[in-house]
């Protein structure tokens, strides 16, 4: 299952501080994205952070290979890259952040390796599920329906009005495959039988229509729950208060806390 | 990763030069070079749009799907110039 030497890698360094790590956050795009849906944090997070973006194959750097099939493969893959990048920094404390799909995956990879904490932003805990799964995929129109309607709520499709003939529709193109790999993925998540023993916090957007359910039940540490402006995508809408949000949860951890 | 040496020599004084200030000027990366790969400096597929749609107004014949496949303004330079190559 793991992945062909030739593959890009699932990690993306993005920054790294040149003294001591005071933590070191991974963070893992939603469903449809790549590396770059982070792009906008590496100003936004404190300089003495590590930062690292997870970047599922088969997008960005990674174009033209085959989409992951399994999550629990997956997350082995990610889990496996992870050790080998902790060496650099094993003492400071590890952080993933996952946005919506990409919560769920870095659940996954907390099952699989120590982690300080656990930050889902607009991610439903693995008890329930945000789609309807296993009944039929989707539709290749209901697919360009959603990306068009997502680049039109990022203010993209604006852009394009004036930039140039037939590229929003590149995109949707670019984009669809992508997304249906991405929700034919989630119908492979299982959820690990036992609760994870790191922190937990759960970000919701006020206005997103996700319910916010409590992560509660999955750790034996505290789960904490915070409700930030915006709705699905306020991670990537207002990357500042959610990175003040984290500052401020990660405060008042103890040193070694697992 | 990008790859930052070898950036600064473009054989081609043509079109690599122009579709790497391009990418470097939508990525904001002034020194972007005609080997560095698209993604590894923060591309993303909205800035690829950008850069394409700012290379046609400049008179090319590309689509965003060259840049993903291409990557490097060296790469994307030679599937403009032989559209029917793969890969």
């Amino acid at each position: 299952m793991g992945s062909p030497s030739s593959a890009a890698p699932l990690l993306v360094p993005q920054s790294s501080p040149s003294g001591a790590t005071a933590v070191d956050f991974v963070a893992f795009p939603a469903a449809g994205t790549g590396a770059s849906g982070f792009r906008d944090w590496r100003e936004t997070l404190p300089a003495d952070w590590r930062f690292t973006v997870v970047n599922l194959p088969g997008r960005e750097a990674g174009y033209g290979e085959p989409f992951a099939t399994d999550m629990a493969a997956l997350a082995d893959d990610v889990a496996a890259e992870l050790r080998a990048a902790r060496a650099a920094a094993p003492d400071a404390p590890l952080v993933l952040f996952g946005h919506s799909m990409g919560g769920l995956l870095a659940f996954l990879v907390a099952h699989r390796l120590p982690v300080d904490g656990l930050v889902v932003a607009a991610c439903a805990p693995p008890g329930i599920r945000r789609f309807e799964l296993g009944a039929e995929p989707p539709s290749d129109e209901a697919l360009r329906g959603d990306v068009a309607e997502a680049l039109a709520a990022a203010g993209v499709s604006a852009l394009f009005d004036e930039a140039g003939e037939g590229l929003l529709d590149e995109m949707v193109d670019l984009a669809v495959p992508v997304l249906r790999a991405d929700i034919e993925l989630l119908t492979t998540f299982r959820a690990p039988g036992t609760p994870l023993n790191c922190r937990v916090l759960a970000l919701y957007g006020k206005d997103d229509p996700l319910a916010p359910a409590p992560w509660t039940s999955e750790t034996t540490a505290p789960a904490d729950r915070s409700f930030l402006d915006g709705g699905h995508f306020f991670v990537q809408l207002c990357p500042a208060d959610v990175v003040a949000e984290l500052q401020r949860w990660l405060a008042p951890v103890p040193e070694g806390v697992r | 990763m990008p790859n930052v040496k070898d950036s600064g020599d473009a054989p081609d004084g043509g079109l690599v030069p122009l579709i790497a200030a391009v990418f470097g000027r939508r990525l904001q990366v002034p020194d972007f070079g005609a080997d560095d790969d698209f993604f590894g400096r923060g591309g993303s597929s909205f800035l690829a749009a950008l850069c394409v749609a700012d290379l046609k107004k400049a008179g090319l014949r590309l689509a965003i799907q060259d840049v993903f496949l291409a990557k490097t303004p060296r790469a994307v330079a030679e599937r403009i110039e032989s559209p029917q190559k793969v890969g």
